[in-house]
């Protein structure tokens, strides 16, 4: 690589060496103007080299970024050290057909005689991109997976909940099931917590939060697989229970909710004028 | 701060309330007070506040509604709270708003129907 301090002797060897980068390359003066770039960037862009010499680099930059680049140009050429560019930000370069790609783009500022260049060099990142991408669809429909809401009757949706329940598991879960009750007009939710090695303070305030994110929405929960040992933790750990109302299996709990239901319908009846 | 006014429906004897957008502090303070009135000034059997048209609530703001329910059912009246969407649910519960008293409603609809039940309306 070329370095900073480095006088450019001979231009040839440079330009040929920029030429079989793997990377795409771009050379601007202090003016922000293109003065240089290989075949990879014309590939990578879809311009000719000379519809991009001469012209500001700010055409490679998606016009959302567009008016704000100049300062963090200018900021560069401040304080020239060779850095990633936008450390941390998802950076996206524009081609000439308008599409975006998104980029990583390494800084290299050249001294010469001719004043202080900066040289790009951009890599394509799209696959990474894709495989990220690829990878967090897959984790977020784990944790789908992980926490099914189904609609068992009318208005009455059951949560079973398997295996431990860690705050992240839980957020989604509530999330889910706010969703539902929305969607499914939900009055009841059986939360059905047989499935749940152990409960702990932690799980058991998920489980509270869960309960009174549903009853904000006007749905009321009944927890159902309440274990012996569950049970005796819950009270252990100041659960308050009165506000919960609690049976020992899925089914009951199912019997519990329909005759709640009932009975809520059976009052809409006397009511209605 | 200049308090906006939520304005107050009366259908019978049941009051509505719609809570929309970025609710400051002197408007709820005014809700509360004029709600009161409201109540106190004609037979009222129940009060119904939608608050499907917000997008975040704070604590204060939670507190006053609580507050307010408080205050009607002294009167009683029934209250119902509608149309919680689960983004405010979620923001409800973890700052630990406690409407734990006051009833709760996924939509207008099913909140009409609470309230009649609840007091025979």
């Amino acid at each position: 690589m070329v370095s900073e301090s480095q006088p450019l002797k001979d231009e040839a060897t440079f330009r040929a060496v920029v030429e079989s980068a793997p990377n795409a390359m771009v050379m601007i003066n202090n003016q922000g103007v293109i003065v240089l770039v290989n075949g990879q960037t014309e590939r990578l862009f879809g311009y000719d080299r000379n519809e991009l010499v001469g012209k500001r680099v700010e055409m490679l930059v998606p016009e959302r970024f567009r008016q704000r680049h100049p300062e963090h140009r200018a900021g560069f050429y401040a304080d020239p050290q060779p850095r990633m560019m936008g450390a941390g930000r998802d950076l996206y370069g524009v081609r000439k057909d308008g599409t975006e790609v998104p980029v990583e783009i390494g800084l290299n500022p050249i001294e010469t005689a001719d004043g202080r260049f900066v040289l790009a060099a951009i890599a394509d990142i799209t696959e990474r991109v894709e495989r990220e991408k690829l990878l967090q669809r897959q984790r977020d429909e784990i944790l789908e997976l992980s926490t099914p809401v189904m609609q068992v009757w009318e208005n009455v949706l059951a949560l079973p909940i398997i295996g431990t329940l860690d705050s992240s598991r839980a957020a989604r879960l509530t999330e889910n099931l706010l969703q539902a009750i929305a969607r499914y007009e939900a009055e009841f939710v059986i939360i059905d917590i047989s499935g749940v090695p152990t409960i702990d303070s932690a799980v058991a305030q998920n489980l509270l939060k869960t309960v009174m994110g549903a009853r904000l929405m006007g749905a009321e929960s009944i927890i159902s697989g309440v274990r012996p040992d569950t049970a005796q933790a819950m009270v252990h750990l100041g659960v308050d229970i009165g506000a919960l109302r609690s049976r020992a299996t899925l089914r009951d709990a199912l019997q519990l909710a329909l005759a709640l239901r009932r009975e809520d319908d059976a009052r809409n009846a006397r009511s209605r004028p | 701060m200049t308090a906006e006014r939520v304005p107050i429906l009366r259908v019978d004897v049941i009051l509505l309330v719609t809570l929309q957008g970025d609710l400051d502090d002197a408007t709820v303070l005014r809700l509360e007070e004029e709600l009161t009135h409201e109540v106190a000034r004609r037979r009222t059997r129940g009060a119904l506040i939608d608050l499907s048209g917000l997008p975040v609530v704070d604590s204060f703001m939670a507190r006053v509604i609580g507050r307010i329910a408080s205050l009607v059912r002294l009167m009683g009246v029934e209250i119902v709270v509608v149309g919680i969407q689960p983004a405010l649910a979620v923001t409800m519960v973890e700052l630990g708003v406690d409407l734990r008293h006051v009833r709760t409603a996924l939509n207008a609809g099913k909140g009409m129907a609470l309230l009649r039940r609840l007091g025979d309306l």
